[in-house]
């Protein structure tokens, strides 16, 4: 075959995929307008009959209506997608005729089947409709797929166990990030506060004794997630792990929590801490836990941390003296006189303070 | 003599045929492993995981890194886009680089600015002195004026200086973000807080888009047919190049229009190269330079979601321009780190990324410019004819204009960004286009780059005249 010919088919080869490709890109778009219209259509004639039972359910003659939503099965996923939609929005008793009408449809038992689906999407999907729902029947499943091997189907699971709140999902996910299969398929620890969060009150059983568990990280998620919580019950725990954990991380997530839970009892605990701890980022939080509790007591160790070698826990500290009121500005006042020692920190925080209240500076610039 | 003149040009047009196949084949790998991963995206995308992103507490912090020199037609705009994204806790670092025009004058007008004595971290070195440093009154932007050092990146060292949050973005004074945006790129590295090192957002062209308060009201093409080649370029570059080097952790380039990374490690490896006329390049690869080094287990991700809006040259002259500072930025970044090129130390990044940056990006354009010459000296001294020459074009412009429509085709399945029938047409026809004139001036100007890298000529990180986002109503527009 000569040159000229193999550059021929080539080159007719490249025209016909060009042209190929552009009809069908065309062919698609308009495949997909017309879906999406018809997709449309269906939810014009499926939202007044949702609305329509949402708001006569109670009346007890809705029968027909749900009888109506139950047997639908036009494109199911229009069906399925307005639920799902519709569900975020809902709460309390209106949320669960949703739900119960998608269970009579089958659709929860058919995503429970898939969470064991070869295909990675199938499994996602059907365990991101069990959160969506809060189906309790879920967790077994959804914790199941917390070992999952596909990263993102581990994250949707963790995500479905926070919506779905009840206390056994919050024990599932600490158990799991606790065991030798979390370590395996360890889970980011940022979804996971989110899903505890979620679970709120019904996990802080679960989340107190893991301040106990073996892993550093299951100690540092429940440390914060406590204090976000505002778990009081749990402030001598926190105080605890605060003073001893030998992990910084723990540690900071301890001052953390102890600072948004705000109790004057942690004072002497975190005075203690800007005596002996080493570790900027926990004396700094030390210092805006101090500063959230606001009890005069620390305001000597607040104002030494005031002349701290590192800038973090300087700014930390001047920060920290400005809930004091008066009685910290002037104490801040006189610090920024210096040029060292932290004056630079009282400096910059008063002069943050006159723009944060509006007024002239407290010193001159 | 006539013997060997023929044998010369036959063997360099035959090179050059086979180097094109050669880098639309590694091109069409590289697609079809985007494509894949492109699909999973997709098909796997969640509102819930941002929604979740956005109402935990414990979300990290953004840094918005946005350096400014000469912006005043837009950097009122870009900065309103930044403040209204949905994202829990954000603050906006702009540095006035020694700015001619009223660039400070519009942002303390709009945002009521205070001086401000923040300490810098003191952590990265700099080079042009901090003037003043000011603050608004929620404290969410700070603006530092610097005399200018002509580099991007010393004006980017400034601002992570007096940056507080453990993430910082880094973006263009003419930036206009998406919604989401800043929970699409952050989102890698709460679900990997591990190992993600930083994460790029895909960037597409602004030119015709109205807008109103930095928010983009319609997505549409751009009127000239310059900016519109630009978005097919856009689209090949974004939607397909990078898509598929992230997926196999190559990313050599995060845009510095958009680009997210961990506080902590710009802080190690000493910020970013302030006399780098590519320092968006360099980043990446000192980033990979150092985790490759240590050993460490990283990602470099990018985000195929479109997320950025970036106003493109309309003008050919400024083009011409961004395309040399590109390229010779590029012969920079590869020359600095020639020590992890084929070097197996280096893993993929030195066996495979960097080579190929080499051959088929930092070549492409003495390949090109050769062929032009070669094609018709060949056909004019009879040692081609031009039945074969005409095919050998055909051969190397239609793979081009094919991998431009997969990228079409890829984003209209993907994200249905252009809505409208007439602008599926139009990008086309840009493809098509794109392969007579402009690549063969693009690859020009590249070359001139090239040259200018080679000489070591001093090019400064150039202005680029900003006409302003079309704006609707509201802020102003020139």
């Amino acid at each position: 075959m000569s040159t000229e010919a193999v550059l021929l088919v080539a080159a007719t080869l490249n025209l016909a995929l060009i042209i190929g490709l552009s009809l069908s890109t065309a062919l698609l778009k308009a495949r997909r307008e017309r879906r999406a219209k018809h997709h449309e259509e269906e939810l014009a004639q499926l939202r007044p009959v949702m609305m329509r039972y949402l708001a006569t359910w109670e009346d007890g003659d809705a029968h027909d209506l749900a009888d109506m939503l139950i047997g639908y099965h036009g494109v199911t996923t229009s069906f399925e997608e307005l639920v799902a939609g519709l569900l975020p929005k809902l709460r309390g008793a209106d949320r669960s005729v949703l739900v119960d009408i998608l269970r009579r449809r089958g659709t929860i038992d058919a995503a429970r089947q898939n969470t064991s689906s070869r295909v990675a999407v199938r499994r996602y999907r059907a365990v991101e409709l069990l959160g969506a729902a809060g189906v309790g029947e879920g967790v077994p499943e959804a914790a199941k797929l917390l070992a999952d091997h596909s990263t993102d189907v581990r994250l949707a699971a963790v995500r479905a166990l926070g919506r779905i709140g009840t206390g056994e999902a919050g024990t599932a996910l600490l158990e799991h990030l606790d065991s030798e299969v979390g370590q395996k398929y360890p889970l980011p620890p940022h979804p996971v506060t989110m899903a505890l969060l979620r679970i709120g009150a019904d996990a802080t059983q679960a989340l107190t004794q893991a301040l106990n568990a073996e892993q550093v990280e299951v100690r540092t998620i429940a440390a914060e997630v406590l204090g976000v919580l505002g778990v009081y019950p749990a402030v001598s725990e926190l105080q605890i792990r605060m003073r001893v954990d030998p992990s910084v991380s723990v540690r900071l997530g301890a001052t953390h929590a102890l600072g948004r839970l705000s109790l004057p009892s942690s004072v002497d605990d975190l005075t203690a801490m800007l005596r002996t701890e080493e570790d900027v980022e926990v004396l700094a939080a030390a210092c805006t836990a101090l500063g959230r509790i606001i009890d005069p007591a620390s305001m000597p160790e607040l104002e030494q941390a005031v002349a701290h070698p590192h800038p973090t826990v300087r700014v930390a500290a001047a920060m920290a003296l400005v809930p004091f009121g008066e009685t910290g500005l002037d104490r801040l006042r006189e610090i920024a006189q210096r040029d060292a020692e932290g004056g630079d920190a009282a400096r910059e925080v008063l002069a943050r303070n006159s723009i944060a209240t509006n007024t002239t500076p407290l010193i001159s610039l | 003599m006539r013997d060997f003149l023929e044998s010369a040009v036959i063997g360099f047009n035959s090179f050059v045929i086979i180097y094109f196949l050669a880098l639309n084949s590694l091109y069409l790998v590289i697609v079809l492993i985007a494509s894949r991963a492109q699909r999973r995206a997709q098909r796997m995308s969640s509102e819930t995981a941002l929604e979740d992103l956005f109402a935990n507490p414990l979300t990290p912090g953004v840094s918005v890194l946005v350096p400014a020199y000469n912006e005043e037609p837009s950097i009122v705009s870009s900065v309103h886009s930044i403040l209204d994204l949905r994202y829990p806790q954000l603050e906006v670092v702009i540095v006035d680089d020694g700015s001619t025009d009223g660039t400070f004058d519009v942002l303390q007008e709009e945002f009521e600015l205070q001086p401000s004595t923040r300490v810098a971290a003191g952590v990265v070195e700099t080079v042009g002195t901090v003037n003043s440093v000011h603050i608004s009154r929620d404290g969410q932007i700070v603006v530092i004026r610097k005399e200018n050092a002509r580099r991007r990146g010393d004006a980017l060292n400034v601002a992570l200086e007096y940056s507080r949050y453990p993430l910082v973005c880094m973006i263009d004074a003419d930036s206009v973000l998406e919604k989401d945006a800043l929970m699409h790129v952050v989102r890698p590295f709460v679900d990997d807080p591990e190992r993600v090192a930083a994460t790029g957002g895909a960037i597409r062209p602004i030119n015709g888009c109205p807008t109103e308060r930095g928010m983009i009201l319609e997505k549409r093409l751009p009127k000239a047919w310059a900016p519109r080649i630009q978005v097919v370029e856009y689209l090949r570059s974004f939607l397909l190049g990078r898509v598929g080097w992230s997926a196999f952790n190559g990313l050599m380039i995060i845009s510095g229009a958009f680009g997210l990374f961990r506080r902590d490690l710009v802080q190690q490896i000493g910020g970013l190269t302030a006399d780098s006329l590519a320092e968006d390049a360099d980043l990446v690869n000192s980033l990979h330079h150092r985790l490759r080094h240590e050993k460490q287990d990283y990602r470099i991700v990018f985000v195929p979601h479109p997320v950025c809006w970036t106003e493109v040259p309309e003008n050919l002259k400024i083009l011409g321009r961004q395309r040399r500072r590109w390229s010779h930025g590029l012969l920079e970044v590869l020359w600095r780190f020639r020590g992890m090129i084929a070097n197996p130390r280096y893993g993929r990044m030195g066996l495979l990324v960097l080579p190929y940056y080499v051959v088929f990006e930092l070549l492409t354009p003495v390949v090109e410019i050769l062929g032009l010459i070669c094609l018709p000296l060949g056909i004019a001294f009879g040692i081609l004819n031009w039945q074969a020459a005409v095919l050998y074009a055909l051969v190397a412009i239609g793979y081009g204009i094919l991998l431009s429509v997969v990228a079409i085709v890829v984003d209209d399945l993907s994200y249905q960004t252009y809505r409208r029938w007439k602008d599926l047409g139009i990008l086309l026809v840009a493809a098509f286009l794109e392969n007579f004139g402009f690549r063969q001036l693009h690859a020009f100007w590249r070359l001139r780059g090239l040259w200018s890298g080679i000489r070591g000529s001093n090019a400064a990180w150039g202005e680029m005249p900003r006409v302003g986002f079309k704006e609707t109503s509201g802020a102003s527009a020139s």
